[in-house]
């Protein structure tokens, strides 16, 4: 999967968002919240192939949590992200 | 450091992206936040106090600041919706919008969706004014289109909740000046205009050389006729930044010289340079003299707030119709006094301007009663 370009992360206040800005082909009204441990992932894979597993394992590298708890969030965020339509599959 | 000193330095940092490196005193934070309602840069002043580590700030506080900040956010992209739908169901009529102010010079913050959001501000022309009006007339579900008259440079109407003025041109000056301002309008209208991405689609803003006097004048307008606030400063200051280099400054003092605004615009750009941040180098035309109108501008924006809606002079109107209208006239008369004892020509004209149309208005309603 892959993130669309034009959705950019950015910070608000105490949180993060992603909004689509700057491109024409970007159609997207609502603005997508992202704690900082989400804004961490997002950060890591904007404009790149990415899998669940790169998700995974970049939980793995930054927070203190068990293996089977980061593969279970990663899927979850990747979902989301996907529901969303800020990443493509 | 005083509050209006406190809320200068935040918002300063805020516009350009530095934390803050004092913290506010938890004393004044209240007064800040205040003046940066009034000054209509209240996001802008939150991000920055939220995002600056070591800030007395409370739990209450964060969160409303926070909340703030995401209905700030909401309201842009409902914004952006619907001047992309405005955009995209005029050009199904073959008339090009031209996006003014707002929403296109939000594009030149650091941080665009956190500027104020205010009404959406379209130029379509004179040409096809009228048909562009029932265009969005329709889509406001409104059957009726006023006439169009000379004298009223736009037509409002609300699109999914969001005001729009139509424009047919970007602004009236006095007669004195009209016609020449006219002929650069309808240039920096149609030239070299400025593409964005809005919403999905492109929208057209106004040639670079123009906007930055058009904003400029946008701001002395509302300064010298009734108020303004700090949020029309920092267009201009964010515009100036991001164009630095890039205009025809022949053109600017073309246009400042025939209009007689030279003077305003180096006093204001004394605002922007002094108080806002803006480095001196980029801003045109920069006279390093001292100036004490600029402690008296930036009195007057602060007593009186954006639009002039903190002017305590004009609550309670009376509800005598004669009464109201001398009451309102000796207001502005001394207003207006000030304004010309600090910038002359360009004011008188302004003033009498005032006065012809205060008079028209006054003759029409009291002919409606």
């Amino acid at each position: 999967m892959k993130t669309i370009e034009g959705f950019v992360l950015r910070p608000l206040g105490e949180e993060y968002i992603v909004i689509g800005e700057g491109i024409a082909q970007v159609d997207f009204n609502r603005m997508i919240s992202m704690n900082s441990t989400a804004a961490y992932l997002w950060r890591n894979v904007e404009g790149k192939e990415f899998t669940v597993e790169d998700l995974r394992d970049l939980l793995l590298e930054e927070y203190e949590v068990d293996p089977e708890t980061a593969a279970a969030d990663a899927a979850a965020l990747a979902r989301k992200w996907v529901e969303a339509g800020i990443v493509a599959e | 450091m005083t509050a209006r000193d406190a809320y200068l330095y935040v918002l300063r940092s805020a516009l350009w992206g530095e934390p803050l490196s004092e913290s506010i005193p938890a004393a004044q934070l209240k007064e800040v936040l205040s003046i940066a309602k009034a000054q209509s840069t209240l996001p802008l002043v939150c991000q920055a106090l939220l995002l600056s580590p070591g800030q007395e700030l409370s739990d209450s506080q964060k969160v409303s600041m926070q909340n703030k900040l995401r209905s700030t956010v909401s309201l842009h992209l409902r914004s952006n919706h619907v001047i992309a739908l405005l955009t995209a169901s005029l050009r199904a009529r073959g008339i090009d919008p031209v996006l003014m102010k707002g929403q296109g010079v939000a594009s030149y913050y650091k941080t665009p969706y956190l500027r104020e959001c205010g009404d959406i501000d379209l130029y379509v022309g004179k040409a096809r004014y009228t048909e562009a009006c029932e265009t969005v007339a329709a889509m406001a579900g409104i059957e009726d289109v006023p006439e169009w008259s000379e004298r009223k440079k736009h037509y409002n109407v609300d699109v999914e909740g969001v005001p729009v003025e139509l424009h047919w041109t970007s602004d009236l000056l006095p007669k004195r000046y009209d016609a020449a301002y006219q002929e650069y309008s309808l240039d920096g209208m149609t030239h070299g205009l400025v593409q964005k991405a809005i919403d999905g689609e492109v929208v057209n803003t106004p040639a670079d050389s123009f906007n930055a006097f058009f904003i400029f004048n946008h701001t002395w307008h509302h300064f010298v006729t009734g108020g303004v606030g700090l949020r029309q400063f920092c267009d201009w200051v964010m515009l100036l930044h991001a164009k630095a280099g890039a205009l025809d400054l022949d053109h600017i003092k073309e246009i400042l010289e025939r209009l007689d605004l030279m003077d305003p615009w180096q006093v204001f750009g004394k605002v922007a340079v002094e108080h806002l941040g803006l480095p001196s180098e980029e801003m045109p035309f920069y006279n390093e003299k001292s100036d004490p109108r600029v402690e008296q501008v930036l009195d007057i924006v602060f007593r009186e707030g954006n639009f002039g809606h903190e002017r305590q002079e004009l609550r309670n109107r009376p509800k005598n119709f004669f009464v109201a209208k001398v009451r309102s006239l000796m207001i502005h008369v001394w207003r207006y006094s000030k304004m010309m004892s600090m910038f002359g020509r360009v004011a008188t004209c302004q003033f009498k301007e005032m006065l012809t149309g205060g008079i028209r208005t006054a003759a029409e309603e009291f002919g409606e009663k």
